[in-house]
Parts: C-alpha cells; sequence; structure tokens
C-alpha cells in the first residue's frame, strides 16, 4: 500500500515536472491566438525558390510579397477580394488578361498563393502552355506526380500543376506548398 | 510523523502545480468572444437547456446564412446550427454524434460544400471547430480525423501545451473571459448586418478530379447510417451562395448520391430568385455569406419547405419554450439594434466581425 502510494506520488511529480518543461520550452508556435486561419507558417526567405512564372520580364514565385509583383505588373484586369470564415484580413484574386494570381494574407501582407495561367499565350519557362502534349510536358519536367488528370511536381516551397484532358494540357498552376 | 508531514506537503504541492497549471491554461487560451468568435460556437450548444426539431450541421454555409430564431418566429420549430468555421465533413459527422448524446431531432440539415475536402486542412479552423466541444469519444475521435501533420492529441488534451507563448500577448479579453464567455450567437447563428453586395467572381479554377474523395464520402456514408439507425431524416443542402463555386460535376454527385440513399439534396442556388434572395443587399461580403436580411429570407423559405414537407409540430402554443425563446429573441433584437446603431454612427461595425476590436 505505501509502495504503491510512493509510486503515484512519484509518477504525478514526474508529471508535473514534464508539463513544467513543455510549457517553458519557448517552442516558436509562431501567431498563438488560434486565431491566424492561414497555415502557411512559411520561411518566406526560403520560398522565394522553386518554379516560378515569367510574364514581361517579371518572375512570380508563389510566397513572393504581391506588392513587389503588382508594382511590375500593374493593375489587373479584374480584382476580387473576400474575407473567408474566420479569416482576418482578405483573400485576393488578381485576373490578368492571361493568367489569375491569388494572394494569402500573413501579418497585414498579402503574399502570393498561386498563378493560373488561362490561354495559350503565355507559357511556363520551360515552354509549357495550354495545349501542350503530355510528351512535352514530361520531356520539360520529367514524369512527375500523378493525381487524377494532372501531373504535380514540387520543388522546394512550390508545386506545379499541370491539368490534362486527354493529351492536351488545360490548366497549368503554380501554388505554395503549406 | 515525519514521514506523514512529508506526504502532505508533497500533496500540497501537487495540487498546488496542478491548479496553477489550470489556471495558467485558462488564461491563455484563445477565448474568441470578439473578432473571430467562431472558436465559441460549439461550446454554445452545451448551454441549450431544451431540444430541437432541426439540427443544422456544416460550414459558414449553415451558421450565416439560417437563422433559427426566424424558423421559431415564423412557424414555430426549434432549430439549433452546430455549424464551424470550414467545418469538414469529419467533424460535422462527430459533432452530429456528439448531438445524440444530448437530443434526437426530427430532422438534420447538412451543407455538402465541405465534401470538397477529403484530407485534413488547417490546425487554426481545427482547433475553432473541436477545441470546445465536451469532452468524449467524438471529440477524440473528431481529434484523431483532423489533426494535420504538425497538430498533436496530447496539446488538443492540455492546450496550454500549444498555447503557452500566448502568455506575452495577452489581452484584456484574456482576463475578463477567462472563466466565462458571453453568447456571441443565436442558437449558433452568426448574426451579420452589413452589406456589401455580391462581387465580379473570378474565374473558377479547372480542377484535375471532380470526383469527391473517398475520405470524404465515407464520413458522409457514416452520417447518413447515423441518421437513419436514429430515425433521423436527413437533408442534404447546397446553400444558395455561388463562391467559392459549386461545380455542376459536384452536383451530380450529390444528385446520385441523394437518390441512392434515399435523401433529399436541395441545391440552393437554383432557387435564389424563389427564395427572393437578391445579392446586392443581402450579403455581406461581396456574396460569400448572406447578412441578417438574406438569412431571414432563407430560413422563411426553408421553414415552409420544412413544414409542407415533414411533420414537425408548431410549438408556439408550448408556454415553457415560448418563455425560452422570448429571451432569445431579446437577444436577437439587442444584437441587431446595436450591429445598426455602429453601422449608422461609424460607418462599419467595430464590435462584430473579424476586425473587430479586442479589448
Amino acid at each position: 500500500m505505501k509502495k504503491s502510494f510512493k509510486k503515484v506520488i512519484l509518477t504525478a511529480v514526474c508529471a508535473c515536472m514534464m508539463a513544467f518543461t513543455a510549457v517553458g520550452c519557448g517552442g516558436d508556435s509562431g501567431s498563438d491566438t488560434g486565431n491566424n486561419a492561414q497555415t502557411g507558417q512559411i520561411d518566406k526567405a526560403e520560398s522565394l525558390s522553386g518554379y516560378y512564372f515569367a510574364t514581361g520580364g517579371t518572375n512570380i514565385y508563389v510566397n513572393q510579397k504581391m506588392e513587389d509583383v503588382l508594382s511590375s505588373l500593374g493593375e489587373p484586369v479584374q480584382y476580387f477580394e473576400s474575407e473567408s470564415c474566420a479569416y482576418q484580413g482578405m483573400d485576393k484574386t488578381y485576373t490578368y488578361n492571361s493568367f489569375i494570381i491569388k494572394t494569402y494574407p500573413e501579418n497585414d501582407v498579402d503574399y502570393v498563393l498561386s498563378v493560373s495561367l488561362r490561354d495559350d499565350t503565355v507559357q511556363t519557362p520551360e515552354g509549357i502552355a495550354i495545349g501542350s502534349s503530355k510528351s512535352d510536358v514530361t520531356t520539360a519536367y520529367g514524369a512527375g506526380e500523378e493525381s487524377g488528370s494532372a501531373l504535380v511536381y514540387t520543388k522546394d516551397q512550390s508545386r506545379l500543376t499541370i491539368i490534362f484532358d486527354g493529351d492536351s494540357v488545360t490548366s497549368i498552376e503554380y501554388s505554395a506548398v503549406q | 510523523m515525519k514521514k506523514r508531514k512529508i506526504r502532505i506537503i508533497i500533496a500540497l504541492f501537487l495540487v498546488f502545480t496542478i491548479v496553477s497549471m489550470w489556471l495558467l491554461q485558462r488564461l491563455v487560451v484563445p477565448k474568441y468572444n470578439k473578432g473571430i468568435v467562431e472558436g465559441a460556437f460549439a461550446a454554445e450548444y452545451y448551454e441549450e437547456t431544451t431540444d430541437h426539431d432541426v439540427i443544422f450541421i456544416g460550414d459558414c454555409e449553415v451558421y450565416e446564412n439560417f437563422s433559427p430564431i426566424t424558423l421559431w418566429q415564423e412557424y414555430g420549430i426549434t432549430s439549433y446550427i452546430r455549424g464551424g468555421a470550414q467545418q469538414l465533413v469529419w467533424q460535422s459527422y462527430y459533432q452530429l454524434e456528439d448531438t445524440l448524446r444530448y437530443e434526437t431531432p426530427e430532422i438534420v440539415v447538412f451543407n455538402v460544400l465541405s465534401l470538397k475536402y477529403n484530407e485534413p486542412q488547417s490546425e487554426s479552423y481545427n482547433r475553432m471547430n473541436i477545441d470546445s466541444m465536451r469532452w468524449s469519444s467524438s471529440k477524440y475521435n473528431a481529434i484523431k480525423a483532423s489533426m494535420t501533420e504538425d497538430e498533436s492529441m496530447i496539446e488538443y488534451m492540455f492546450p496550454l501545451l500549444r498555447y503557452h507563448s500566448r502568455i506575452l500577448d495577452l489581452t484584456a479579453d484574456d482576463f475578463k473571459y477567462m472563466f466565462s464567455s458571453e453568447k456571441v450567437t443565436h442558437n449558433g447563428y452568426y448574426m451579420r448586418v452589413d452589406v456589401k453586395p455580391e462581387g465580379d467572381f473570378p474565374e473558377p479554377d479547372i480542377l484535375a478530379d471532380y470526383t469527391f474523395g473517398e475520405n470524404a464520402m465515407s464520413y458522409l456514408d457514416k452520417m447518413t447510417e447515423l441518421c437513419k439507425e436514429n430515425g433521423i431524416e436527413l437533408i442534404l443542402i447546397k446553400a444558395p451562395i455561388k463562391w467559392p463555386y459549386w461545380y455542376p460535376e459536384w452536383d451530380e454527385q450529390m444528385v446520385e448520391y441523394a437518390e441512392e440513399n434515399d435523401l433529399v439534396y436541395i441545391n440552393m442556388i437554383e432557387l435564389a430568385d424563389e427564395i427572393g434572395l437578391d445579392y446586392s443587399t443581402d450579403t455581406y461580403d461581396a456574396g460569400l455569406h448572406l447578412n441578417l436580411s438574406g438569412a431571414e429570407k432563407l430560413s422563411k423559405y426553408f421553414g415552409e419547405y420544412l413544414v409542407e414537407n415533414y411533420d414537425l409540430e408548431d410549438h408556439r402554443n408550448d408556454e415553457e419554450l415560448c418563455k425560452v425563446y422570448q429571451e432569445k429573441i431579446d437577444f436577437y433584437n439587442d444584437m441587431k439594434e446595436q450591429q445598426y446603431y455602429e453601422l449608422e454612427t461609424y460607418g462599419k461595425l467595430i464590435s462584430f466581425g473579424a476586425e473587430a476590436i479586442e479589448d
């Protein structure tokens, strides 16, 4: 009886000490308010690498500051913003003639979430455009990972998703890996 | 004697430690009482003192678009919305399972938009949907089904482990709502009276696969089964919201699923004119959610559908329920007045919505 009581005490003390240790660990929890609905705790410096879209001398990376992109590209043809459920900040969509850029907010700054190419007047730096064939794509990017009717390529914090209708590319999207 | 003293000291030390940890946890967990209030929704359900004819489950397309108070005032229907921000289908399932511990409604209404998500999405939304559920196997399973890669069960069991670093960012509200909270919904309905007309939505993305994921559909199957086992009518709806885009391919799958399982599926986007919705005045955020005017129109329409098609009792002659609902109506009207006052005075809401300033 006495031994089991000691065991209980010892276990409880250990549990408390472990909890204290965990509480005091000071690990970086980012924005710990639980209110930040954006999942992307992304290292921005590291993220400006990977696949990118180039247009008119401007390279657009996912996780890049939208402010920088806007200063190069100018105003879009159409702009849409929406406050999603429980979000602080706005999700924004900038529609240009041949591509669409979506952003996400983090600490009052908008970053590029995705770039979608919409017609064959633009192409990736590797030469792939809407209408390219599957073999063009695999020659340019390799086999990729199949997902439904798409081939998906991941590099650093970027993902390139190329969707096919039969043998022909119907959609090209750069997106941030979260 | 000496040993006894030591035991007492250790016991006191343990009690002190546990109480301190509990107090600290109460202090640092997010309170969701102002600004982003969605994390408080799950807990409010447990304060209900009466049963409900209808339970709504799902994402923002239920808790922002249906007004249980209107359903009561117009038809004497008692209802509650167990909704949550980006509530995923497995969270809806476990919320329903949890609800059935307390009551068995006649009808469950599930909004199907969340079927587009087949995998866990976001810790923040998980927390808002799950943290304030009471502990049960449903909560445990909801956590297990929802956790993203970086999350762990122990942090849900002891939120102090997750939120300890908030100790440096505490606000006055963290102290004010440490042990109690104020109601933020009306039977789960999140009220907004402001107006922002529907915008020009961007072109919808082309998807690699329009088929709903197996995981998501398996929880819809479980929900269907659970309702059948309990003699509950399950109604599947797609709220009359055009963005996020509801693809025709998704709609077809829902029509087929409803037919196969002998369920009702209503795509309300197609009924917007019949409902009387005017997207230039009935939405507060450019068309993503309805405002109070839109929610009341939709609730009147849906209430009429329910009384015409289901054997629901009009409870407005029940004195006890009338008393309970009068309090709810008063709270509803007070909030409505306050929101209109803020709109007139400041040109925007300052105490409500994601941008409301915390104390």
